[in-house]
Formats: C-alpha cells, sequence, structure tokens
C-alpha cells in the first residue's frame, strides 16, 4: 500500500495534468463529451482512491492507467464502438528513412505548418498506434508504464512504437511529396 | 558487437533510454564503426526531437477545469501511518483565548435553550442522559457540516482497520467496525465528536454520490429514548417514530431535512443519518449483510 496523497495537495497534483488527461480522453473516446466525463470520472475516482497511490511512483502514469480502466469498465459501450471500427490495422513496411521527412519540413519555415502537418498526420493513425506514440513522445512516458497504461506487454508498446512511427514518417513524405491518396487523406482528416 | 540488422531492433529503444549500460555501450560501439548506422540513427533523433517539440497538447475546455473545481470533494485519502494522520493545526494562544471565548458564549446560549429540554440527571452521577432530540440534532448537525464543507473527518481513508486504530487512539471506549464492505457502501472517513462531556465516533460511508454518517457512542440508559416531547422539541424536528423490531427500539426522526435513525444494543447508541430513508435502509447492511435481507428483512418496510 503507497503513502497516498494529502487532500491539500490532491489537487495541485492533479489539475497539472488536465490538459494531458483531457487529451488522452479525447484520444480513447474520440468525442468531447465522452472526453469531459471520462476526465471527470478519472478525477473523482483518484480522488477517492489516492490513498492506493505508491508514493515515489509517476503519478501522471496512475492517472492514466486509471482513465484507461474506467474507459473499458464503465464507457465500455463506447470502446466496443471504437475497437470495431478499427479494424484495420497499419501494415508493417520496411523501416522508413526520415530523411525526406526532414528536409521537406526544414523547408517549411513557418513552425505552425509543420505542426498542423504533425497533427493531421497523427490523426491518420488508428488509436491504438497514436496512443502509444502519444504516451512516448508526447507525455513522456517510458515503455513499462506505457505497457501498464495499456494493458499491454512493453513488446507490443515496442512494435507498435516502430509502426506508429515509420507510419508517421511515411505520411508526412508522401504528403510532401504530393501523393493524391495521402495528401486526399490528410486534408479530409 | 551487434550487427546491423540488430542496431535497428534496438533504434528506438536507444534512442528512447530503454537500453541498460551494458547494451547501451555495445550500440555505441557499433555506431563508431559503422557510419550507415550512425547516420540513421542521427536522423531519427533528430526527427523525433521535431516531433516532440511541435507536437502539441490540446488544452482542456475552460468549463471542464470549472467543472472540476466544483465538484464536492467528499473522500479523499489518507492512508495509515501515524505520520499521515491528518491533523487540525494547533491553534496559537490568542486564537485558544478567542475559541474559548466564543465557546462560553455559545455553552450559555445552548445551556438556555437546552433547558426546556426534558432530561433525567442519574443520582451518583455527573452524566447526564441525552434525549433522542439531542443525539439526532447532534449527528445531524456535524452530518450536515461535512456535507457542506465546513467540517472536515479528522482522518481519511477507505480501509477501516487504519479508521479504527486511530479512532481507538481518541476513545475513551473500546471500538468494534465491520471488517469489510458488505453493501456497495465505502468507508471514506472518521471523527471524534464531543457529546456532552463524552467521546462519540463519527463515521463517513458513500456511494456514489451520496452520503451516510453513522454515530457510534458508550450505550445510553434505555430511559433516554423515553423522554416525552415538548413544545420546543417540535420546533426542531418535522416527524418523528419510534420502530420495535427484533427487540430494539429504534427511532426515526427528521430533523432539517435529514432523517436519523438512532438506537442502542449491548454495546453501543448508534446513530445513522442520510438525507433520504431509503439510504438509511442501505446504510443498515454496511453492518448486517450487503446481500443477506434476512438480516434485516422486513425493517426496510418499518421505515
Amino acid at each position: 500500500m503507497g503513502d497516498g496523497v494529502l487532500r491539500q495537495d490532491f489537487e495541485t497534483m492533479t489539475l497539472q495534468y488536465v490538459d494531458s488527461l483531457y487529451h488522452f480522453a479525447l484520444l480513447l473516446t474520440r468525442e468531447r463529451d465522452y472526453a469531459e466525463d471520462l476526465v471527470q470520472e478519472t478525477y473523482l475516482r483518484a480522488y477517492r482512491f489516492c490513498d492506493r497511490y505508491e508514493c515515489g511512483t509517476n503519478y501522471k502514469a496512475w492517472l492514466f492507467t486509471m482513465m484507461r480502466n474506467i474507459f473499458i469498465n464503465k464507457f465500455h459501450q463506447r470502446a466496443r464502438e471504437i475497437s470495431l471500427s478499427e479494424m484495420d490495422e497499419v501494415k508493417e513496411d520496411g523501416y522508413e528513412s526520415p530523411n525526406g521527412t526532414l528536409s521537406s519540413a526544414r523547408s517549411i519555415l513557418e513552425k505552425g505548418i509543420f505542426r498542423a502537418d504533425l497533427e493531421k498526420a497523427l490523426n491518420c493513425l488508428p488509436a491504438q498506434l497514436k496512443a502509444v506514440i502519444v504516451l512516448k513522445d508526447i507525455e513522456g512516458f517510458d515503455y513499462k508504464e506505457i505497457a501498464k497504461i495499456l494493458g499491454c506487454p512493453v513488446g507490443t508498446v515496442m512494435s507498435r512504437l516502430w509502426r506508429s512511427r515509420n507510419f508517421l514518417k511515411k505520411t508526412l513524405k508522401d504528403y510532401y511529396e504530393g501523393r493524391s491518396t495521402q495528401k486526399a487523406r490528410m486534408e479530409t482528416a | 558487437m551487434y550487427d546491423c540488422q540488430t542496431l535497428m531492433k534496438l533504434l528506438y529503444p536507444y534512442l528512447d533510454g530503454e537500453l541498460d549500460i551494458k547494451e547501451s555501450l555495445r550500440v555505441q560501439e557499433h555506431l563508431q564503426e559503422c557510419p550507415y548506422c550512425a547516420e540513421v540513427f542521427r536522423q531519427e533523433k533528430e526527427f523525433l526531437q521535431e516531433f516532440k517539440t511541435s507536437a502539441l497538447i490540446p488544452s482542456a475546455p475552460a468549463h471542464l477545469r470549472g467543472r472540476l473545481s466544483r465538484i464536492p470533494k467528499p473522500l479523499v485519502l489518507l492512508q495509515q501511518k501515524e505520520a499521515n494522520v491528518l491533523k487540525r493545526p494547533r491553534p496559537t494562544s490568542s486564537t485558544t483565548l478567542l475559541a474559548a471565548t466564543m465557546a462560553m458564549f455559545i455553552m450559555v446560549i445552548a445551556g438556555l435553550i437546552l433547558y426546556a429540554l426534558p432530561r433525567q440527571i442519574k443520582k451518583g452521577s455527573q452524566e447526564l442522559a441525552m434525549t433522542p432530540v439531542e443525539i439526532d440534532r447532534a449527528a445531524v448537525e456535524v452530518h450536515k457540516g461535512i456535507m457542506r464543507g465546513k467540517d472536515h473527518y479528522d482522518i481519511m481513508s477507505s480501509d477501516p482497520a487504519v479508521i479504527l486504530e486511530w479512532l481507538q487512539q481518541q476513545l475513551d471506549f473500546p471500538l468494534v467496525l465491520p471488517k469489510e464492505e458488505v453493501s456497495s457502501m465505502h468507508l471514506v472517513g472518521g471523527k471524534v465528536v464531543p457529546f456532552l462531556g463524552k467521546k462519540a465516533a463519527l463515521l463517513g460511508y458513500e456511494d456514489k454520490n451520496y452520503r451516510v454518517t453513522l454515530l457510534v457512542t458508550r450505550p445510553m440508559p434505555a430511559q433516554v429514548f423515553e423522554g416525552k416531547e415538548t413544545p420546543l422539541q417540535n420546533l426542531f424536528f418535522d416527524k418523528r417514530k419510534e420502530i420495535g423490531y427484533k427487540n430494539i427500539s429504534f427511532n426515526l426522526s427528521k430533523y432539517k431535512g435529514y432523517y436519523a435513525l438512532t438506537w442502542t444494543d449491548s454495546q453501543y447508541s448508534y446513530v445513522l443519518v442520510s438525507d433520504r430513508k431509503a439510504r438509511i435502509a442501505e446504510a443498515c447492511r454496511i453492518c448486517h449483510g450487503g446481500n443477506d435481507y434476512h438480516k434485516i428483512d422486513g425493517f426496510d418496510s418499518l421505515l
């Protein structure tokens, strides 16, 4: 059992992660209303059970794990709807070099443009792959934490990370090279 | 030394800092010898850095933050150990003097009001027996205070053992709590409250969004519950009902919109407070079995 969280520290500790939690909730639920409910439910549950938090471990990871569990258990209908729509998996292609993407990105002087393209490319990813790349490269969790959050083995995290990063590079590269199919998909994303 | 194929498999774990020292050194050894892999690693590192600095976390809607801040927070947990017990700050000497003065003033006023209520004084004892009205009222006031955030638990935990250990240190009578939650209600916290010179244990239970308070104190004399109602009493509560069930006399009253069920057995006197009668019945299952309706069969309908 952990040493817990003092009441007076809870809000300070938890509210700093509201943006990240909301982002993850949106990724899980795909809808704003559901995402807000999920964040609120997570917040309440964390408040109730923060004596189970192990001091010294990653509090943010603990919140994320709780959120995913709530999503599976309480929003199971929504989880089922989303999993059924995710039947198309990204195929495991050969290694995609980032060279083309980087040189194209360098030619775009405005950071905002690359950022918008990146967001569009991310949105082309299936939720499972997007989840790992968001948790790793945006939220900064390590492999073990991601595995715990998503409820899968570390090997699966590594495999999905490989595929999602590869897919991202390929999507951006194809976009910059003006391939019509990728461009059409991204611009409607 | 690793070959290029192995290096490609270790590309991301290396860049993500997931390899141990030994593996990292072997990767670096290869990179020093292989310009192709070194260039791949360099480009990947640059791409990941670009990605991390460009990717944004969208802000949560402003109304969501407001929503979270406005949520009443009934239960917050504090896990056990002595050092983590939530304690009230020690008052300063000026604070103590002010508090003492206020307390004396309130006691004088309360004494004038309570003078009109029936009470019995035991011969040879300085104890004051309480009527159901006083117990109900006091329990409701504390329950209301906690619900409105004006009062707080002294200790907060979902573990009955933790609450019990702490309460036992404060009380002057032995206390027994149910060891496991047998209903959907969860223990959230405990408090010691003074009851006319005595101490009582107050426990908070919660289910979904509603709360039940259980007050436990030393057994009150049976005649305490037989006090007559006075006109002044009628000002304080809307309804009152006596219920006999399995050789125990229960009193159900309603005070300021809250229901209070009072009774005494061989061990303790109890008050159960909630905003609805149905929740009182549900709360009985905390001690008397979650789904075992036989134990309190028929009691619900008597309330």
